[in-house]
């Protein structure tokens, strides 16, 4: 998908997915939120907050 | 943006908002298993020959909270660790989490029982759902019975097995959660009852409850998860509603903005919490014996019995608990 943003913590804000629900990795690794994002990455968001 | 490192130079897969520091999968790793020990000791969780029925539903939190316990005790001559699973009835849910924890309890050698609502209670939670879709008992939500119940087979079949202390996962999140949810509700009660070390309950048909991970953030034990290949399932009950969601979405928006904010908070309420059991000591309700089931209980009859009142099940005074060993 086209994205305008140059981070992961960017990325998130423009899904608008709250950083604290969700780990990041890019191209397989897991990834701080302040980690750089380049053309043809593969990011993938897990969501980590469960409801019982 | 360049990549983020952490302070032993290789790079990061974390970084701490509300500390500033980064971390590698390897120092994570280490660190995480060092504040939960430090958790144990500082609030005396583990004692010498006890023996520890750890809640497993499957999730992140309560297969890591097993895996750690196995790796810290495990080796403890004087110390039991048994896993125990509550299944709910929740198809397509629980069967394939109850899957994942029959793995992680083979691999890690831990004793493993299953009790069943079903087979306890003569309802699962799809039976009760189904009879409120077709309009029974429509003003409680699954989570209220759900709740209730699991905490009362829990700590029976913890007594049953001879345990000395019940272990679940909860966390940092979890804790917070329930400690806004019970100020909201004006809950004085039930907040004085809370906290890293929970007042001891009057009866000796309660087993003491410990949370190892209370003071790791959600996101922090679901990365552990990972980094550690614990082996976890990582789907979600498909009948989640009420308060408590409000209530994580919203401390998870105020985080956000605010690093640090659901630790301070929490840590603020464990400061607070003296003052505060000191205060309603005097009005806590004597425990008595539930007059149906015989289970302790603050009034006349259990809220696990009426709750199985609305559901027209009679639990009487049960003989042992069904339980079946996994492995």
């Amino acid at each position: 998908m086209e994205i305008k943003t140059s981070t992961v913590s960017g990325l998130l804000k423009e899904l608008k997915i709250n950083r604290e629900t969700v780990l990041v990795s890019v191209n397989n690794e897991i990834v701080p939120e302040e980690s750089a994002l380049k053309e043809n990455d593969a990011v993938e968001i897990l969501k980590v907050v469960s409801g019982g | 943006v360049v990549d983020v490192n952490c302070g032993c130079g290789n790079k990061a897969i974390y970084t701490r908002k509300y500390e500033g520091n980064s971390y590698c999968a390897s120092c994570f790793k280490d660190q995480f298993e060092k504040r939960v020990k430090k958790t144990i000791r500082e609030h005396g969780l583990v004692e010498k020959n006890d023996v520890i029925v750890v809640g497993l539903s499957g999730g992140k939190d309560s297969s890591v909270s097993l895996a750690l316990m196995k790796q810290i005790f495990g080796e403890r001559p004087d110390i039991k660790i048994i896993a125990v699973s509550i299944d709910e009835g929740i198809e397509h849910y629980r069967d394939k989490s109850l899957e994942v924890t029959k793995e992680l309890t083979r691999k890690l050698s831990v004793d493993h029982y299953i009790v069943r609502f079903k087979s306890n209670l003569g309802k699962s939670i799809d039976d009760i759902m189904a009879a409120k879709a077709a309009g029974a008992n429509k003003n409680l939500n699954s989570c209220t019975f759900c709740g209730v119940f699991r905490r009362y087979l829990l700590n029976r079949a913890a007594r049953e097995l001879g345990a000395t202390k019940v272990c679940t996962g909860h966390n940092m999140d979890d804790e917070a959660q329930a400690v806004l949810i019970n100020y909201l509700k004006g809950d004085l009660k039930r907040l004085a009852r809370m906290g890293p070390n929970p007042a001891l309950k009057k009866s000796g048909k309660f087993v003491q409850r410990i949370k190892p991970l209370r003071d790791i953030p959600e996101k922090e034990v679901a990365l552990y998860a990972l980094v550690s290949k614990t082996g976890n399932y990582w789907g979600e009950c498909p009948y989640v509603s009420g308060i408590r969601f409000e209530v994580r979405d919203f401390l998870n928006d105020v985080e956000a903005k605010h690093a640090g904010t659901k630790f301070s908070f929490l840590r603020t309420f464990d400061a607070m919490l003296p003052v505060l059991r000191a205060s309603v000591e005097n009005n806590l309700a004597e425990i008595t014996e539930c007059e149906n089931c015989g289970e302790p209980c603050s009034g006349d009859v259990c809220k696990v019995c009426e709750l199985l009142d609305k559901l027209d099940v009679d639990l009487a005074r049960q003989t042992a608990l069904v339980q079946e060993l996994v492995s």
